[in-house]
């Protein structure tokens, strides 16, 4: 075993477990759990990283409700540090820490019965 | 009643709706305000005055006066007339014991007026000072802008939201609609906040905070919005004027009257004195007026129960219901100030204007000063009965600041502290200058000298709830969380974490992990990988002890110190290869360990590259005498003593996933951590307790954590430390080497070293078998010396044990202390070694 295997996960694995698959669990569909496509990227190695994905016609606002920066950016989401990228007309990817996936899946949603 | 349909009212008369006033209903249409409908009910008391409870009724109608806060649907100081009638909607009354009509305090206070001068809480009722409380409890029922439950809940949701703008226009008047249509001609996207929705956002800017942020309350939605460029197109306030009587029911600004006659088709009265220019909707309405007089005649305005009856000009009393002052009008400047503008007095038109906008700030409008004038101030006749408001929110009348000043609180910010002129919901719109010009006059000074009073948001009245937003709380929970939770976990707030304390039975916990096997969550420990050719020298400079020598595979505890040599955190550092270590830290101190390596490399440049993988691994620990049974049908690792040892650290398949393995022992009992991939880290659990389940295999929670390490004496940082602590002290000088070349914290420790700390981190047995307060003193002669850091009831032990930290001198086994419990003293002896199994034995078994 190299010395960085055992931070390597692979979401094809029968052990792997999503970080949001309870928090998303009741969740409408246009909040869906991205996490097995996290990549190593600003925020850490992929093991430790969760995404969810935004899509509806009040995407953009519900971001703006959670967030000052336009999206392509790094940086405070809901308070927290988080990537956030675009996957298209009115869908936005988050990606953030796995401790911090209930918290931001609760956010989200909250933010999304707001708009709703 | 209402008057025949008006050109432009804003009223729908084929929309009804129905909302209650103090539990009787009010007939609206869709159009009105809470304060319109309530007049056209007949009401004229709108609300009772802060401090003399005197009856006020609507003065301004444009939201700028306090005189018609209402309590509507539980939420306090609503301003009644630019609040829309909602069907339904529940409105009362604030500020009054009875009712508006009859509010008892009114009586109470009038008797007790005469002992009740500006400033009067500063030195009355301060003495006997066991009194206070009791003058407390009076004050904040008597005085006050509504009253909020304390035990209610949210019962509205805010919302706080982030926009941006190229120019953001405040204000959708004249001024604001021409600066406007300008910044959309050269093709800038526009946004024009109003609070009267003639814009693209119906809602008040608050104020202008650094980097041009702009609050817009509109609603329950805070916008924050962030522009290229301000343009505060913000008008000019109509100002009242000072005379007795000012405050009567019946005295209103130009506008109300506009308002009430206009959009909501409304008679304000039967017959009226005009001070100034009448509006013209007066004679629309039907009113008719008796005199119009002009703002440098002496008026006074006299009344019966608060309402107005006649108003005296030079002497001759003229009956009449209605009588409307023009003041004159006043930028409205607050915002430019907030944002950096300074303001001047303009003595031609008696006005202060703003000058020397900052860079991105423009003005527009009447507030630039274009059409204001404000007359001098009308000096009132003396003898009368009535009062003569400066400040109608605080109930400062001229007196008041006369006295202020003449008590030597003489410049406009003291006045303003002194008797709050300026401080209520109107800030200042309506009294700034009127109390500027009578410091003027009082003081000899002129206005330019005097200056106004500092501008500061917010601006407007804003509801708590807004500023508050949402109620986000960044919480940790590590990814077997949900595992605990369905265990019956109680779980516990640790740092940002989320972590089981018990799950149910801390002391069957402690049991299990002495007698048979546990296994603990400890994923929210730090975790960084420090790797590099420098990676061994780097840990060197930053460690107080040695990890050059360490072998690969070898794990050594470390403590680490920042530049006074005090402990700053602990944990252990693996090395896995020649240039590769995996360092962990304790869970709180994950992010400023990471930091201050990060700190350090940038400092020293070595060649290191430093990586958390807090988030990326989870990491548990199965710990006890059946712990290596449980693993080895777990893995195909060699696990007996000879092959893997105790400090040893190996990476090797569990349960058929990748692992780190680290032979540890932080609660004492054989043990290894296994550190895994977080999403993996479910799994993990799931099989350990399924492997251990025949072996009695227990999850365990903090609280037996913290009773299995206080018996091996091993220390919590944060818990057994504090800022002062140092390694040599905390009885680890075994740890610090300095015969080793210079690292973080050398100096200090080596004074330490040679000169012998004061102080001595010490475990201790209590003799009576009472567990002591933690935080709890160590007393000798009657002196408070040491405190306590922790403290447990150990079954193992069969004792209460503890530390503390105790002079160096009673640092010694055995020495009896004496612990302070309330008011008497229980002896303890000092213990040096661990409670449990000093030699290490289990650990290494």
């Amino acid at each position: 075993m190299t010395d960085l295997e055992f931070v390597r996960a692979d979401p094809s694995h029968p052990a792997w477990r999503s970080p949001l698959a309870r928090a998303l669990a009741h969740a409408p569909a246009g909040v869906r759990d991205v996490s097995a496509e996290a990549q190593d990227g600003p925020l850490g190695l992929a093991a430790g990283i969760a995404g969810l994905e935004i899509e509806a016609p009040f995407a953009r606002t519900l971001l703006a409700r959670l967030t000052e920066l336009e999206p392509p950016a790094v940086g405070a989401f809901a308070h927290i540090r988080a990537q956030m990228t675009v996957a298209g007309d009115d869908r936005y990817r988050i990606w953030f820490p796995q401790e911090y996936a209930d918290y931001l899946a609760h956010a989200v949603l909250d933010a999304w019965q707001g708009l709703a | 009643m209402r008057l025949p349909p008006q050109a432009n009212e804003t009223i729908d008369r084929s929309h009804r709706l129905t909302f209650t006033f103090e539990g009787q209903p009010i007939e609206a249409y869709e159009g009105d305000t809470v304060a319109s409908a309530l007049f056209a009910a007949g009401r004229r008391i709108f609300s009772r005055s802060f401090k003399y409870h005197r009856p006020r009724g609507l003065l301004c109608c444009s939201g700028r006066c306090p005189n018609c806060l209402l309590e509507v649907d539980g939420v306090p100081n609503v301003r009644a007339c630019m609040q829309p009638a909602t069907a339904n909607a529940r409105v009362r009354a604030q500020n009054v014991v009875g009712s508006l009509d009859s509010d008892l305090m009114s009586f109470l206070v009038r008797v007790g007026s005469p002992f009740l001068p500006v400033g009067f809480y500063y030195r009355t009722m301060i003495r006997p000072r066991w009194a206070w409380p009791y003058f407390e409890r009076f004050l904040r029922h008597a005085a006050g802008l509504g009253r909020l439950d304390e035990h209610a809940r949210r019962t509205q949701r805010y919302d706080v939201e982030h926009r941006r703008a190229d120019v953001l226009v405040i204000g959708g008047g004249d001024g604001g609609t021409h600066a406007a249509a300008e910044a959309r001609a050269r093709g800038e996207e526009v946004v024009v906040v109003d609070e009267r929705g003639r814009g693209d956002v119906r809602g008040t800017a608050i104020g202008i905070y650094e980097g041009g942020l702009v609050p817009v309350a509109a609603d329950k939605v805070l916008y924050r919005y962030r522009a290229g460029r301000i343009v505060v197109a913000a008008g000019a306030g109509e100002q009242p004027l000072v005379f007795p009587g000012n405050d009567l029911v019946g005295v209103y600004l130009p506008e109300a009257i506009r308002r009430l006659v206009g959009d909501w088709a409304l008679k304000p009265g039967e017959r009226a004195v005009v001070v100034g220019q009448a509006p013209t909707e007066l004679e629309q309405a039907g009113v008719e007026i008796i005199r119009v007089a002009d703002q440098s005649q002496q008026i006074a305005a006299r009344g019966r129960f608060g309402k107005l009856r006649n108003v005296i000009i030079d002497g001759e009393a003229v009956a009449c219901d209605l009588l409307v002052v023009d003041g004159g009008r006043q930028p409205a400047f607050a915002l430019l100030a907030q944002a950096g503008a300074t303001v001047e007095y303009d003595a031609a038109r008696g006005i202060f204007v703003p000058r020397s906008l900052p860079e991105g700030i423009h003005a527009a409008g009447n507030v630039t000063g274009e059409g204001c004038f404000a007359p001098p101030i009308v000096s009132a006749p003396s003898g009368g009965k009535e009062k003569s408001f400066v400040c109608l929110c605080e109930d400062v009348t001229t007196k008041d600041v006369k006295r202020a000043i003449a008590e030597g609180f003489d410049s406009i910010e003291l006045i303003k502290r002194y008797t709050t002129v300026t401080m209520g919901p109107c800030q200042g719109r309506l009294c700034q200058l009127s109390s500027i010009r009578l410091c003027a006059a009082e003081t000899g000074l002129d206005e330019a000298a005097i200056g106004t009073t500092t501008a500061r948001p917010p601006w407007r009245p804003v509801e708590l709830g807004l500023l508050a937003g949402r109620p986000h709380e960044p919480t940790k929970r590590t990814a077997i969380h949900h595992r605990h939770k369905e265990a019956g976990a109680t779980i516990m707030w640790t740092g940002a974490w989320r972590r089981p304390h018990s799950y149910g039975d801390p002391a069957a916990e402690v049991r299990a992990v002495h007698e048979r096997v546990g296994v603990i969550d400890v994923s929210t420990l730090g975790k960084l990988l420090v790797s590099g050719p420098d990676a061994a020298s780097f840990l060197e400079r930053l460690y107080p002890n040695r990890f050059a020598d360490l072998r690969p595979g070898r794990i050594r505890y470390g403590v680490l110190g920042n530049d006074a040599g005090r402990i700053m955190d602990d944990g252990t550092i693996a090395r896995l290869s020649e240039d590769s270590w995996y360092v962990t830290t304790t869970s709180t101190g994950a992010d400023s360990v990471l930091e201050w390596c990060t700190w350090w490399n940038a400092v020293w440049q070595m060649d290191v590259r430093i990586e958390s993988l807090t988030g990326a691994l989870a990491a548990l620990n199965v710990a006890g005498p059946r712990s290596r049974d449980l693993l080895a049908r777990l893995t195909d690792l060699d696990l007996s003593n000879e092959s893997f040892a105790y400090l040893d650290a190996k990476r090797a398949e569990v349960a058929d996933l990748p692992c780190l393995l680290l032979r540890i022992g932080f609660v004492g009992e054989l043990g290894y951590e296994l550190h895994c991939p977080s999403p993996y880290g479910e799994h993990l659990w799931d099989r350990i307790l399924e492997a251990g389940a025949d072996l009695g295999c227990t999850p365990f929670g903090l609280e037996p954590q913290r009773v299995l390490r206080l018996e091996k004496m091993h220390i919590l940082v944060g818990q057994d430390t504090d800022s002062e602590s140092n390694a040599i002290d905390a009885g680890m000088p075994w740890l610090v080497k300095l015969e080793k070349d210079d690292f973080v914290g050398r100096w200090s420790l080596e004074r330490i070293a040679a000169e012998g700390g004061r102080e001595r981190l010490v475990g201790f047995v209590m003799e009576n078998g009472s567990v002591p307060l933690e935080g709890g003193q160590v007393v000798v002669d009657g002196r408070s010396v040491g405190r306590i850091t922790s403290a447990r009831w150990s079954n193992a032990v069969g004792a209460a044990i503890g530390m503390a930290w105790v002079p160096a001198e009673l640092a010694t086994e055995d020495v009896q202390l004496d612990i302070r419990r309330d008011r008497t003293l229980e002896r303890a002896r000092v213990r040096l070694q661990p409670f449990y199994d000093p030699e290490g034995k289990r650990l290494r078994s």
